[in-house]
């Protein structure tokens, strides 16, 4: 299969996901909430209503974003698979691992297109309330983006194997492990766990994927108004701060998409199609 | 398990210009059950076959063996004169599945396009699409589409390109497919077809293998 074959399969993947109900839904309910927050906001002044945008717009990006890549990451393979799509293609003389990485392109496409639009969502509403462009939410838009695609990219791996709802779940599980070792280690380095579980918390900080925290979602939770996108961290009274990743961290997260991109690629060439 | 790779305990294929299976048992995925056992047929190029039996006799495991997307657990395959699997074969393989392979957001002419492209053939899907009995600018949604007119995009898919070995899984008796047969046995294209109700299928092709339970009646 050539290039221009697969190009032509990652088009014709997109329009058919992008025709699917629940992506258009997904896309609109999010469209509809902003309009609420814009709504709500338009009632408030000064910070509270720069507040209640970043806390919404972080809550959309996390609870909608989340159902998004769960849904395209998790149904990546599994009912083409069944209804016989998949061995037309490799029947036609695509490889499957081809087919696999076409496949999740169109998928991370149609994540970023829906991200896009609830980006530019947000921005409208921003100018809307008399705010000018917001960059700190958009950088936090982006930083999702890249959570999401690490939570699709570990469902579609699994769903290279088994059914799309173990593999969904699967996916969410990466990105509570993600976030948990970035938890665990600001608390550790704010003195909030004891240092006798440095040694695990390095080593689990070193090995798994960690979620990306934007500087906005930082600044709201060190104000106390992230609201559900980073709720507070207390232990034993002591509040820990989520600080914002670093690059190393985004770079992590990025090798860990790829490995998980790379294992769905591969589990497509072992599985019946 | 890899339908890329060539079977670990299958006899290397002889050359063979059209389809050869030799004493072919395929079993289930991860199992030792046998889901087709003591195959052999010999199609030359411009011969047909024709492979009927009930629901769950092994058509569609045959066929799909043919195609290289399942892997024989004992016996040969030479499609071409070579392994069903290798993505050389397969351009020159024209396969239409059955039942309903499309994702129901697809428009028709995308999926003629997309297994012309796979193949790597500069014919226009619009050629496919009439010769198989429906519009040549077809942008209606699968989902919109009766089983009839899905069994007409699956030929389409199969015959777009002009392959050498044609493999139907289940068409439906239409003029047109009974027309594209006869012009594919004309043009030396090896044909097979599977079906459980053979109809006109079985004088058209020539030769007929039926199973019962996986195995040849």
């Amino acid at each position: 299969m050539n290039s221009t074959a697969a190009t032509l399969m990652v088009r014709i993947d997109l329009r058919t996901l992008v025709r699917r109900r629940w992506v258009l839904g997904a896309t609109l309910a999010g469209l509809v909430f902003l309009a609420i927050v814009a709504v709500i906001a338009a009632g408030q002044s000064g910070q509270t209503r720069a507040d209640t945008l970043q806390s919404n717009g972080a809550s959309l990006v996390l609870i909608g974003g989340l159902v998004v890549a769960v849904g395209l990451g998790g149904g990546a393979f599994s009912r083409d698979a069944s209804s016989g799509y998949l061995g037309l293609l490799v029947g036609s003389g695509a490889t499957p691992s081809r087919v696999g990485a076409v496949r999740l392109v169109a998928r991370l496409a149609t994540l970023v297109g829906i991200f896009a639009i609830w980006g530019v969502g947000m921005q409208l509403t921003s100018l809307a309330l008399g705010r000018g462009l917001d960059g700190p939410l958009a950088v936090h838009t982006l930083a999702w983006v890249v959570n999401c695609a690490l939570v699709l990219c570990a469902s579609a791996a699994l769903a290279s194997v088994i059914g799309p709802v173990a593999a969904g779940v699967f996916g969410l599980m990466v990105f509570v492990c993600a976030q948990a070792v970035v938890n665990l280690k600001a608390d550790l380095d704010q003195g909030a766990i004891s240092r006798g579980s440095q040694s695990f918390v390095d080593s689990v900080y070193s090995v798994l994927p960690r979620a990306i925290v934007s500087p906005m979602l930082a600044d709201l939770q060190r104000r106390g108004h992230a609201g559900p996108a980073a709720p507070d961290i207390n232990i034993n009274g002591l509040v820990v701060i989520v600080p914002a990743s670093r690059v190393i961290d985004l770079l992590w997260t990025l090798l860990w998409i790829l490995i998980f991109a790379a294992l769905a690629t591969y589990g497509v060439r072992r599985r019946q199609l | 398990m890899a339908a890329e790779r060539p079977p670990k305990d299958a006899a290397a294929a002889p050359p063979h210009d059209g389809i050869l299976v030799t004493d072919l048992t395929v079993r289930y995925q991860g199992t030792a059950e046998a889901a087709i056992t003591g195959i052999n047929c010999d199609v030359p190029p411009g011969r047909g076959l024709c492979i009927t039996g009930n629901e769950g006799a092994g058509k569609t495991t045959l066929i799909r063996a043919l195609v290289g997307l399942v892997r024989p657990g004992r016996g040969a395959i030479s499609v071409l004169g070579g392994l069903p699997q290798g993505p050389a074969v397969r351009q020159q393989v024209g396969y239409g599945p059955e039942r309903m392979p499309f994702p129901r957001g697809m428009r028709v002419i995308d999926a003629v396009r997309l297994v012309g492209a796979i193949r790597g053939t500069d014919e226009r899907a619009d050629v496919a699409l009439e010769r198989a009995g429906l519009h040549g600018d077809d942008r209606r949604l699968i989902s919109s589409l009766e089983l009839g007119e899905v069994r007409r995009v699956s030929l389409a898919c199969a015959i777009t390109g002009m392959p050498r070995v044609l493999v139907l899984d289940d068409p439906w008796e239409y003029p047109e497919t009974v027309e594209v047969i006869r012009a594919a046995l004309a043009d030396a294209v090896t044909v097979v077809v599977g079906t459980p109700d053979p109809g006109g299928f079985p004088a058209l092709l020539g030769t007929t293998l039926s199973l019962v339970d996986g195995a040849p009646a």
